[in-house]
């Protein structure tokens, strides 16, 4: 019997099964349109892949009531820090940013959540807004992350709109702005916004950094920049609320 | 306890006589005065000139979904969407004729006191301008803690000049004994009114959030009025039935505190957090027109009282007043959480409540939440994301249980 938990993101979906508190199998996939077709897909493929049957599912993430068979739903924040407790008992603060919301957590000892904050209804400061400068850059979202910017002036993007934001970067690629200084300017934005939402929350370290946008390279080094603080980021940023769900599913089975 | 109560489905009624009458003064001839809630209707009901309150319009078109569609119009006239959506929807209606209740007549007279915000202060001037219609302000400087005799000398006498000024355009007279008949029935509509919100003392609570911010609208505009003492004596006896009847529901699990102003277009949102247990069991809106703010019209003096209520209003009162009542409230009703809507048209409203979060963490260990929104224009709103935000704020308060 194995306990599954399934995020689902607004970009991208995370599958986590585990047996006896380890997990045996993970799966990142995008999240498609019809999300109920999906979950069914996603089980079917558990049972296969671990031969093992489905004891108890947890689901998270915005799409979490859309999984059928779920036997609790429960948030992303909830989720993330209890997988945080799990793999990096010391963390206190967790920084976590998705395709659209981001979001800064403050655990304790016992992998409880103290407080949390959430991005405003806004794509600035999240994946979305780095997705939207990639594709005006013409690049993938891996080429931008990878883009050597230490040492480079960052140009100025002063909107905290995505929009607006988008066409200030056209015309810096219009004035014949530098690209790794464009691109230190797009991260030194989105950083600044998720770090002016970490200090409402006053972060304490250790802080953690997970979510898809962890895994931009570039993204990392600005914002421990701009926090001021050192940040770990896990192997695989984006499993860890999945990590979580399951956890709280084992811990349901076996109680 | 998912149904809401059938005082709750008759204020329905309750709205549409009142807006008909309205519409009978203005065909007769007879005076409509467009007031701000700082203005205490029951001067107005006494001197037979019908009050109308803008804001309670605003809420109304918030509540029935128009008012995003309203807010447009106004925007295309040049008003900012920063502007209080209340001020967007009423300007819209005045400038296209255009609202829930199609035109609205034109007042005869308007009156606005600066005891919640400055923006009613331009905002009623801008309709006097539309209009062609003479707009009385009273001034309310703002109070530290509670208003003194200072304050209150100052606020009586512009009362007692804006009565004058308000008899000479309309040609009524206040009578006073009519005033104290009027304020009789005001205060015992007070006391059912205090008693309705403290009947949410119990647990389980009898009732949730959505049927109290609707009752707004005759706390605002029906003091002292007979229709309105009719209608909280049956709000009160029904509260207190399910009160005393021992197969209702018990699914509380968390009370909680709401702060601000409702959100208008999605009451909807309690009834969904209904299903996790929460219930909305204390708030700082209503409470603004209960025990605490609004108390008893003294029948000697009731021009004092009203200056007293008008002077020390509740977005007219600094940090240490409001976290006062806050921390009151969180005592006496038992609170387990806070969801402080962080109102874009009510900032007075939605300013200090970072440092009151603090605060009452640091003081009660009681946790907070601070979601974004506006009381009507739903135009930025995501209910998802309200929601996700509310549900994990549910399991903070188990953690922290």
């Amino acid at each position: 019997m194995i306990a599954v938990g399934i995020d689902i993101g607004s970009v991208m979906t995370k599958v986590v099964a585990m047996k006896n508190r380890s997990a045996i199998y993970s799966r990142i996939l995008k999240t498609k349109p019809e999300q109920k077709i999906m979950s069914e897909e996603i089980k079917k493929e558990v049972v296969e892949k671990t031969g093992e049957m489905i004891g108890r599912i947890v689901g998270t993430g915005y799409g979490r009531r859309n999984i059928p068979g779920v036997d609790k739903t429960i948030t992303e924040i909830t989720c993330i820090a209890k997988g945080t407790n799990k793999l990096f008992p010391s963390v206190r603060t967790v920084i976590d940013v998705g395709g659209q919301d981001s979001k800064v957590i403050k655990i304790d000892e016992n992998g409880r959540v103290r407080d949390f904050i959430m991005n405003d209804k806004c794509a600035a400061g999240t994946g979305r807004f780095l997705e939207v400068m990639a594709s005006i850059l013409e690049m993938s979202l891996d080429e931008l992350g990878n883009t050597e910017i230490s040492g480079k002036a960052p140009v100025s993007i002063s909107s905290t709109c995505t929009v607006f934001a988008e066409s200030e970067v056209i015309s810096h690629i219009a004035s014949g702005k530098e690209i790794d200084e464009i691109i230190a300017g797009v991260h030194k934005s989105i950083a600044s916004k998720i770090a002016s939402l970490a200090k409402r929350v006053r972060i304490e370290k250790p802080v953690l950094f997970t979510g898809g946008v962890a895994k931009n390279k570039a993204m990392r080094e600005v914002l421990a920049q701009e926090l001021g603080v050192e940040i770990i980021v896990p192997d695989e940023p984006q499993i860890i609320g999945a990590f979580g769900a399951a956890l709280i599913a084992q811990d349901d089975m076996n109680s | 306890m998912g149904k809401r109560l059938q005082a709750t489905i008759n204020l329905k009624n309750l709205i549409d006589e009142y807006y008909k009458k309205m519409f009978r003064y203005s065909n007769e001839k007879r005076p409509v005065a467009w007031l701000n809630v700082g203005i205490p209707c029951e001067l107005f009901w006494a001197m037979d000139v019908f009050p109308f309150y803008p804001e309670n319009y605003g809420a109304l078109c918030g509540a029935r979904k128009v008012a995003t569609e309203l807010s447009h119009i106004a925007e295309s006239y040049g008003f900012s969407q920063d502007l209080c959506s209340y001020a967007r929807v009423n300007l819209a209606t005045v400038l296209s004729g255009k609202g829930p209740l199609g035109e609205i007549p034109p007042p005869t007279i308007q009156v606005c006191a600066t005891n919640s915000c400055i923006t009613v202060l331009t905002w009623w001037r801008a309709v006097g301008y539309f209009k062609n219609v003479p707009t009385i302000v009273i001034d309310t400087p703002i109070v530290q803690y509670d208003s003194d005799t200072l304050h209150l000398d100052y606020t009586e006498k512009q009362f007692r000049k804006m009565i004058e000024s308000v008899e000479k355009i309309t040609g009524k007279k206040l009578d006073l004994k009519r005033l104290i008949e009027v304020t009789e029935i005001s205060n015992e509509t007070k006391s059912l009114w205090s008693e309705v919100l403290n009947a949410r003392k119990n647990i389980p609570s009898p009732i949730n959030a959505g049927d109290v911010f609707t009752h707004m609208f005759p706390m605002v505009a029906l003091r002292g009025t007979q229709e309105g003492l009719i209608h909280l004596i049956s709000l009160k006896n029904e509260v207190y039935e399910r009160l005393n009847n021992p197969k209702r529901d018990h699914n509380e699990k968390y009370r909680l505190l709401w702060d601000n102003l409702p959100v208008w277009y999605d009451l909807k949102l309690f009834d969904h957090l209904e299903q996790y247990g929460a219930i909305f069991v204390t708030d700082t809106y209503t409470q603004a027109w209960g025990p605490e703010f609004m108390g008893i019209v003294d029948r000697d003096n009731p021009l004092r009282s009203f200056a007293y209520f008008c002077a020390s209003g509740f977005l007219n009162v600094g940090f240490d007043r409001r976290y006062k009542l806050i921390k009151q409230l969180v005592d006496e009703y038992s609170v387990d959480g806070i969801v402080m809507h962080s109102d874009r048209s009510c900032k007075p409203y939605s300013l200090i409540q970072h440092e009151i979060k603090k605060k009452i963490m640091d003081e009660r260990g009681i946790p907070s939440l601070i979601i974004e929104a506006d009381h009507s224009d739903s135009g930025n709103y995501s209910s998802e994301s309200i929601k996700t935000r509310i549900e994990s704020f549910l399991e903070t308060i188990d953690c922290l249980k």
